[in-house]
């Protein structure tokens, strides 16, 4: 098992005790975003920051997760807990059935993006027709006050923080321990050069699909806690391509392919996001500074934040010694 | 221990390789010569598996591959390429421990090859001739049986030349690992190789020793043109 | 016949069918040829074809000038906003990799939509013109004229644009460099400005069916989603690249989409296309009308 790097332990040490710090429900509510999108995006990079499968569509896996565990609770009177892993599996194996024949038809490149748009927005416009998982109504779960076997906290957000904050490390620590290990080393193999990477004995398909259906499951558990914090959820605002580009931007600004970029990112784009909703009083800016900002990280800083960091820290320590 | 027979591949109904046959036998060491064109690289595929055969056989210690996918050959067969496919934005320990994770089996192979001092740098920074050596290495991490070489002289420096001659000439003495190597660089293929199979529009029109080929009318009437 | 239907209702389908998939044979076509020849998915396109409907608008309102009018108008201006996007963005993105190549478009796609949502909000406006009540009907079959002229347009323009790939020096001078863009780099074909011309090209095609959608749709930034996705359905079924084939496409789907609408369920219209495409995506993802038609 391989080291956890302190700089990890001290952003982890800060996340913890900022929320106790300052108590103020906005800044929660914050803080749970980013830490929510942190997660997500911490999935989508086991997928396509080391293997290279960019996603466009992991909004499907998010709303999967999503509405198992609502539906559960609110028609089968189901635990979360236990909704969250049957939701788990339900989007591992969906990841599965739609991703297996995508590899095994060698489906890459720009063709891949495209299957996981159109994968995400069939699922989409399937729920927005579909009586059982309640159409354009979407899934309302009950309200139950404070309860931790319902998961459900009223009173105050300082549950929800250390919920999902306790996942985003579990979901950083993981990707940290994969990327270390071998399996995380052939993934970037496959993500380098994948004809290279049969040359060398990995087997791509199997390595592929293991890698999607990891991050489908992960980001089906975030979904599940999205569902227990909003108590709502509907396919427009959880299945939609914009849900699926927030799951993507942070791994963007942060650096995909590296463990921390994701949570960097997060706590980099959302509270800076929040600020422009509410500096300028606008529910559309924090939209355009999220293109503006994918524009920006293509032209400007391809390899993220974290990256442009680490050399900037190496090369002072080159020279200052 | 390979063994082709009659493979046919062939392109939209351009013939690339026609009916080759042929035979590498354990700690052999063959060069495989013919002009741009001659359908080289395309059987080197065909034996990798990254292509199928239109028809013909490749045989592994009496095991038929046509079924066996590209990785799990790539147990026993190693490949190099033309141009060196290394894993840029992976470090040259990773690029080899992507085989298997031993890192001190990493730093012999890396150490032979003359890499260990760069062994944390990132892939992208080597130099063309250094990354064909790392793809050398990395190729060594599955302990194959025979390598595949395409072109490994091309575009490399003549000490890099002699040191790349020397490991294989090793490698070859010392673990009795058969070569199959791709190249144009006649001087220098001749200084290794055993035997020589010269291709000419996908078919076999010689096999012998360097001596023998080097003097065979056809073959210089294939590299001259009519 | 289809049993079940009387055939007036069978031609009334087919009609609508033909209007849809002139709109889709238009926005594919332009996708398509922007693809064919600078290897870039412009995630951009249908937001652009929306920015021409927001257009259309505009001047219907504050000119009362009728969107089908307005094309003359609209094709050279949405051309020049093609060639700028070219210039200030693609230019930069058009040599890297795929993925920045569609994160860029993305990005792009959000501040033209939020762009919009700013300037008119995200309410629905409606062209109401008098030509939207021109109908002509014979027994039991009914075609409005904002449809009639739809199809008419998009044959004009598609064949068009063929003649002008097919005979002009610019035309052939893009066809080149899709073919291969460093033979015609060596031909002395300056890609660039060949890119630029393309985008321009694919970014009037996206306009002239905003401006015809604008004669018998509601208006509204979202529309773009959809169109999006479907854009791609035609473009990938036709053979990316391939500008016929984006057309027959285009009318495939539109079909597709108006029957399923009729005889399945109307909000699965857009599910069944994605369902097809993925499957083609899966097993043929050169297209299903890939013999080489690209012009």
């Amino acid at each position: 098992m391989s080291r956890i790097p302190n700089t990890y332990i001290a952003l982890f040490a800060a996340l913890a005790i900022f929320p106790a710090a300052v108590n103020n429900v906005l800044v929660h509510d914050v803080f749970i975003l980013s830490a929510l999108y942190a997660y997500l995006a911490t999935a989508w990079n086991i997928q396509a920051g080391f293997a290279g499968l960019i996603s466009i569509g992991h909004a499907a896996y998010f709303g999967i997760g999503a509405y198992t565990t609502g539906i559960l609770g609110s028609k089968f009177g189901v635990p979360p807990l236990i909704g969250f892993l049957a939701g788990a599996l339900i989007s591992g194996a969906f990841a599965a059935a739609t991703s297996a024949p995508v590899f095994r038809f060698g489906v890459k490149g720009y063709y891949y993006v495209l299957t996981t748009l159109a994968v995400a927005e069939a699922l989409r416009l399937i729920f927005l027709a579909w009586d059982f998982v309640g159409r354009s109504e979407g899934v309302w779960v009950p309200p139950r006050g404070d309860s931790l076997w319902h998961l459900q906290f009223a009173s105050s957000r300082i549950p929800y923080v250390y919920i999902i904050l306790t996942m985003l490390i579990l979901a950083t620590l993981l990707s940290h321990y994969i990327r270390r290990a071998q399996f995380g080393l052939r993934l970037l193999s496959i993500r380098e050069d994948e004809e290279a990477a049969q040359s060398v004995g990995v087997n791509t398909f199997r390595h592929k699909l293991i890698a999607t259906v990891m991050s489908a499951s992960l980001t089906s558990l975030g979904g599940a806690f999205y569902i227990q914090y909003t108590l709502f959820v509907e396919p427009d605002t959880s299945m939609s391509v914009p849900i699926s580009i927030d799951i993507l931007l942070p791994a963007m600004i942060g650096g995909q392919g590296t463990v921390i970029g994701p949570l960097v990112g997060s706590f980099v784009f959302n509270p800076l996001s929040w600020l422009t909703r509410i500096f300028f009083a606008s529910d559309v800016l924090p939209y355009i500074l999220r293109g503006i900002l994918l524009i920006l990280i293509v032209l400007l800083m391809p390899r993220g934040l974290v990256p442009v960091v680490e050399d900037y820290v190496k090369s002072r320590r080159a020279r200052g010694g | 221990m390979l063994v082709l027979s009659n493979i046919t591949k062939t392109f939209g109904g351009v013939v690339a390789v026609r009916n080759m046959s042929m035979e590498i036998e354990k700690g052999e060491l063959v060069g495989l010569i013919g002009p741009n064109g001659s359908g080289k690289t395309t059987l080197l595929d065909v034996i990798s598996g990254f292509y199928k055969p239109d028809s013909g056989l490749v045989k592994l210690d009496g095991a038929p591959l046509n079924r066996t996918p590209p990785f799990e050959r790539a147990k026993h067969i190693g490949r190099t390429f033309q141009i060196p496919r290394i894993f840029s934005r992976m470090t040259v320990k990773e690029n080899l421990m992507v085989v298997e994770m031993n890192e001190e089996k990493a730093l012999q192979l890396l150490e032979m090859v003359q890499l260990s001092r760069l062994a944390d740098e990132y892939a992208s920074n080597l130099s063309g001739g250094q990354q064909k050596l790392l793809e050398f290495a990395r190729t060594l991490m599955m302990n194959p049986k025979i390598v595949l070489m395409d072109e490994p002289f091309a575009g490399v420096s003549a000490p890099l030349i002699q040191r790349l001659s020397d490991v294989i000439l090793q490698l070859n003495s010392e673990k009795k690992i058969a070569f199959l190597i791709v190249e144009h660089n006649l001087a220098a293929l001749f200084k290794v190789c055993h035997r020589c199979v010269v291709m000419d529009q996908g078919s076999m029109i010689a096999d012998g020793s360097p001596e023998d080929v080097s003097r065979n009318s056809q073959v210089i009437k294939a590299y001259m043109g009519e | 016949m289809i049993p079940g239907i009387s055939s007036s209702i069978f031609l009334n389908l087919l009609f609508n069918g033909f209007f849809l998939g002139s709109i889709y044979a238009l926005v594919g076509a332009g996708l398509t040829l922007v693809f064919g020849v600078t290897r870039l998915v412009n995630f951009a396109h249908s937001i652009l074809m929306v920015s021409a409907m927001y257009f259309s608008y505009y001047i219907w309102s504050v000119l009362g000038v009728e969107p089908f009018l307005l094309l003359p108008l609209s094709f050279p201006l949405f051309f020049l906003v093609g060639y700028l996007i070219y210039r200030f963005l693609i230019k930069f993105v058009v040599d890297q990799s795929f993925s920045s190549q569609v994160l860029a478009t993305l990005g792009l796609f959000l501040i033209i939509q939020y762009g919009i949502v700013m300037l008119w909000t995200s309410n629905t406006y409606t062209v109401n013109s008098p030509l939207r009540n021109i109908v002509f009907r014979f027994d039991g079959v009914f075609i409005s004229l904002p449809h009639l002229l739809t199809f008419l347009t998009t044959l004009a323009i598609s064949f068009a644009l063929y003649y002008f790939l097919k005979t002009t020096y610019i035309g052939r001078a893009i066809r080149a460099t899709a073919q291969d863009p460093e033979a015609a780099k060596i031909l002395g074909i300056e890609t660039n400005y060949i890119y630029s011309i393309s985008l321009g090209l694919g970014t009037g095609l996206a306009a002239v069916a905003g401006n015809m959608l604008a004669m018998s749709y509601s208006i509204d930034p979202y529309i773009a989603d959809v169109f999006l996705v479907m854009a791609f359905v035609v473009i990938i079924m036709g053979g990316m690249g391939n500008y016929i084939g984006a057309i027959l496409a285009g009318y495939i789907i539109g079909m597709l989409e108006v029957f399923t609408a009729f005889f399945f369920l109307p909000l699965l219209k857009h599910a069944v296309p994605l369902l097809l495409l993925i499957i083609i995506l899966i097993f043929k993802p050169e297209g299903l009308l890939s013999r080489r038609l690209r012009a």
